[in-house]
């Protein structure tokens, strides 16, 4: 979906910087050059991490005892991200796995959010994106699991007897290939659809009454579509950790 | 128009950056203060827990010495009570011997003046019987 106006693509235009707009059918982006970064969704990406290492820098300053607003807000975020994670995956594993969830966690909401200000987009709404995030999981949980428990990792896949393996370990292995498409497919397909839905409205309805309700159920798409994220991440990564059954 | 490029493994890399950056600057000091409040807290509860025990020793300690002095106590009033009533006991058997004594005595003089005096009385008799006689006759007999 490309918007009509993207401030960031505009500002760097103005620079002298090329930036794509959708490239031609059926041909891939595959060398490396100045449009793999001022591409929007990569553009934006930048900007989604400038503006969390900026507000993470401002909001928190010097750590006291007595916390700040700022402090205090982080705190009581972080505080319950770490004991969900720490009831799901055991405290050790939620200590150690902590900055990746919740970096997951912090990118795609304020990447998710972000496509409802006219001008911005959301680069969740581009698969490249929300693939590279779950590739990440996929690679780390089976990573994981390999850690833990070594070859008997493969127990996972095999099923509870050992009859059953030419039936199971194809459809384990299915099943968990499908993981990849059902994360990054589920992310790009709802913020893809709240854009598009958007910019349609923005369009056809005028620039306030039509998109209204479409931008507030936008909010609460961003919202549920991290959850889903962090829920399936540590879901993933949770299975990975268990013995087999 | 879907399509899978370079910019994907540029997210992988941008998120792992991201982690780190983020693990630096915010994750890691908030956790840390909130690790570090957590223990003090736990200090302060064990300190509480101390205290409590402390004071619980204390008022055992207290009751115990309550108790005892209160024992004490009443052992010397029943000491004294009781050293008392024997010497109440023996001061009340000397006066009544005293008072007995002085009794017989009293009652042996009474005895001797009555008997004495009845010797007297008895002896006087005739007298007494002619006086008599001599006032109802009217003259001396």
């Amino acid at each position: 979906m490309e918007h009509p106006i993207l401030f960031i693509s505009v500002i760097l235009q103005m620079l002298g910087l090329p930036v794509p707009h959708g490239l031609p059918e059926g041909m891939l982006n595959t060398t490396l050059s100045i449009e793999t970064f001022t591409t929007p969704h990569m553009s934006y990406t930048f900007f989604v991490m400038l503006f969390l290492i900026v507000v993470a820098k401002i909001t928190v300053g010097k750590m006291e005892m007595i916390p700040g607003a700022g402090q205090n807000f982080w705190e009581a975020i972080l505080g319950f991200i770490e004991n969900f994670y720490a009831e799901n995956l055991g405290a050790e594993h939620a200590r150690k796995l902590f900055p990746l969830i919740t970096t997951f966690a912090l990118y795609i909401l304020v990447a998710n959010l972000m496509g409802l200000m006219p001008g911005f987009m959301s680069p969740t709404s581009n698969l490249n994106i929300t693939l590279g995030c779950t590739l990440i999981v996929w690679v780390y949980h089976h990573y994981l699991g390999l850690r833990t428990h070594g070859v008997k990792y493969i127990n996972h896949f095999t099923g509870p007897m050992p009859v059953l393996i030419p039936l199971m370990l194809p459809i384990e292995l299915i099943s968990n290939l499908a993981r990849i498409l059902s994360l990054s497919i589920r992310l790009f397909g709802n913020i893809m659809a709240k854009e598009t839905l958007l910019a349609i409205l923005f369009l056809l309805a005028g620039a306030y009454f039509g998109p209204l309700p479409i931008l507030c159920l936008g909010v609460l798409v961003s919202f549920v579509q991290t959850m889903v994220f962090v829920l399936l991440t540590v879901i993933y990564f949770k299975g990975s950790l268990e013995h087999a059954h | 128009m879907i399509t899978i490029d370079l910019t994907m493994p540029m997210q992988i890399l941008n998120i792992l950056i991201l982690m780190m950056v983020l693990n630096a600057i915010l994750y890691r000091p908030v956790r840390n203060i909130l690790a570090q409040r957590k223990e003090k807290l736990e200090s302060l509860a064990t300190d509480v827990e101390n205290y409590k025990k402390n004071a619980q020793l204390r008022a055992e300690e207290f009751d115990s010495k309550m108790n005892d002095a209160r024992r004490k106590a009443k052992a010397e009033f029943d000491e004294a009570r009781a050293s008392a009533q024997a010497a109440g006991n023996e001061k009340l058997a000397e006066i009544r011997a005293e008072a007995d004594t002085a009794k017989a005595e009293q009652l042996s003089k009474v005895e001797s003046e009555f008997t004495a005096a009845q010797k007297e009385l008895t002896g006087k008799i005739d007298e007494f019987a002619k006086e008599m006689a001599g006032k109802i006759l009217g003259r001396a007999v």
